[in-house]
């Protein structure tokens, strides 16, 4: 297949780019084929390509330096002089024993009353921080809710009332009946 | 591998509990590795040498707090790791490698420019000293952050995501790295790796 020059110098590129990947065998399948199929008809990724793996070949075949032959003497010296360290206990069982010396100071020293009180102020605590209660939602009567009239009406039913003898309770009307009777016998 | 983890965790639980000779034996079977990552960090014997040491007595002191979740060795490498980033910064020797011309002209190396003989062997490529010596020089000339990964990735045999967790950076930029630092190290050595194919 007939290929440009411009798309040989990408296929160059992205083939290089691959290289050192590639000698390192973390490519997927189907880069390597790609990388393998260039590099088989390109001389100069080739020559790349091999100057890599050897450079690979080289940089981990190169003899290791070691420390000298007096390290761990003078390591040693170094450590002598410190102070000895004292071990540490994880956050957890310094906790724990934080608790556990609370605990048995309160028994020691019979403190019944605070440890109550801790107690009581922890329970309050807890029932203060509490999330709130949200409020239920106002619930408009129907005649304010269906029918805005309906405000009116009863407004002016208010109003009608309110002209009216504020002593002539019908109940009390009622009730004086019913003691008339009661004292008519 | 998993039996140098388990042995390591041993050994870690022992010089928890303030056992001096677990504690050698960590610095027994690491100190080579470390000095050889600082050694070609700082490039100076001395100075390798104290920065070695100040690791494995930082180890010594912060071993109580070292989690078993990490690996010994990518705990050690992270602590001499800082301590090359730390000794750069107050030296300010920033490894800035000496030019190209400087570093060829060295009384001793005075035909190091030359490619090499042709007629030499690929089988005894690693055995040749000249091209060690160009690869040393080489692995200098790269900026340190460079040169820390493909130090870790290449000559110590690292994992991506150990280098990763060494140098606190993200995989991808491990990956550019390494990718960049052999990319310049195949440059430089270019007419070395020709004469050894």
């Amino acid at each position: 297949m007939f290929q440009t020059s411009n798309q040989v110098d990408a296929d160059c590129s992205k083939t290089r780019a691959a290289l050192s990947e590639y000698h390192d065998n973390l490519l997927s399948a189907r880069r390597i084929i790609e990388v393998e199929k260039h590099i088989a008809v390109c001389v100069e990724c080739l020559q790349a390509s091999r100057e890599m793996e050897t450079m690979i070949t080289l940089l981990r075949s190169t003899p290791k330096r070691d420390s000298p032959d007096d390290f761990m003497m003078k390591l040693h010296n170094r450590l002598d002089a410190l102070e000895p360290v004292a071990a540490s206990p994880p956050l957890r069982v310094r906790l724990l024993d934080w608790l556990m010396s609370v605990g048995i100071a309160l028994r020691i020293y019979r403190l019944h009353a605070v440890s109550f009180s801790l107690a009581g102020a922890l329970m309050l605590s807890i029932f203060v921080m509490r999330p709130p209660h949200t409020m239920p939602k106002r619930v408009e009567t129907s005649v304010e809710a269906e029918n805005p009239s309906g405000l009116a009406m009863s407004l002016e039913q208010n109003a009608v009332n309110a002209t009216e003898d504020p002593f002539s309770d019908p109940v009390a009307n009622r009730l004086e009946v019913q003691t008339t009777l009661a004292t008519g016998d | 591998m998993e039996n140098v983890m388990h042995t390591d965790t041993l050994l870690i639980q022992r010089a928890q509990a303030n056992d001096r000779t677990a504690f050698n034996e960590i610095v027994l079977r690491y100190k080579s590795r470390v000095y050889n990552y600082i050694s070609r960090m700082v490039r100076n014997a001395a100075d390798a040498e104290d920065l070695t040491q100040e690791t494995f007595v930082r180890a010594y002191l912060s071993i109580h707090s070292f989690q078993s979740r990490a690996s010994l060795n990518t705990w050690l490498f992270r602590i001499a790791a800082n301590l090359c980033v730390d000794f750069s910064r107050k030296t300010k020797t920033h490894i800035q490698a000496a030019s190209l011309s400087q570093t060829y002209d060295d009384n001793d190396t005075e035909n190091q420019r030359d490619v090499p003989d042709v007629s030499f062997d690929p089988q005894r490529v690693f055995m040749n000293k000249e091209l060690a010596k160009e690869l040393d020089k080489a692995l200098a000339l790269l900026p340190e952050k460079l040169r820390s990964v493909i130090l870790l990735y290449d000559m110590e045999g690292l994992s991506y995501e150990e280098i990763a967790a060494i140098l606190n950076a993200p995989l991808g930029t491990v990956k550019s790295r390494i990718f960049n630092a052999r990319t310049q190290l195949r440059d430089t050595l270019s007419p070395y790796l020709k004469g050894a194919l």
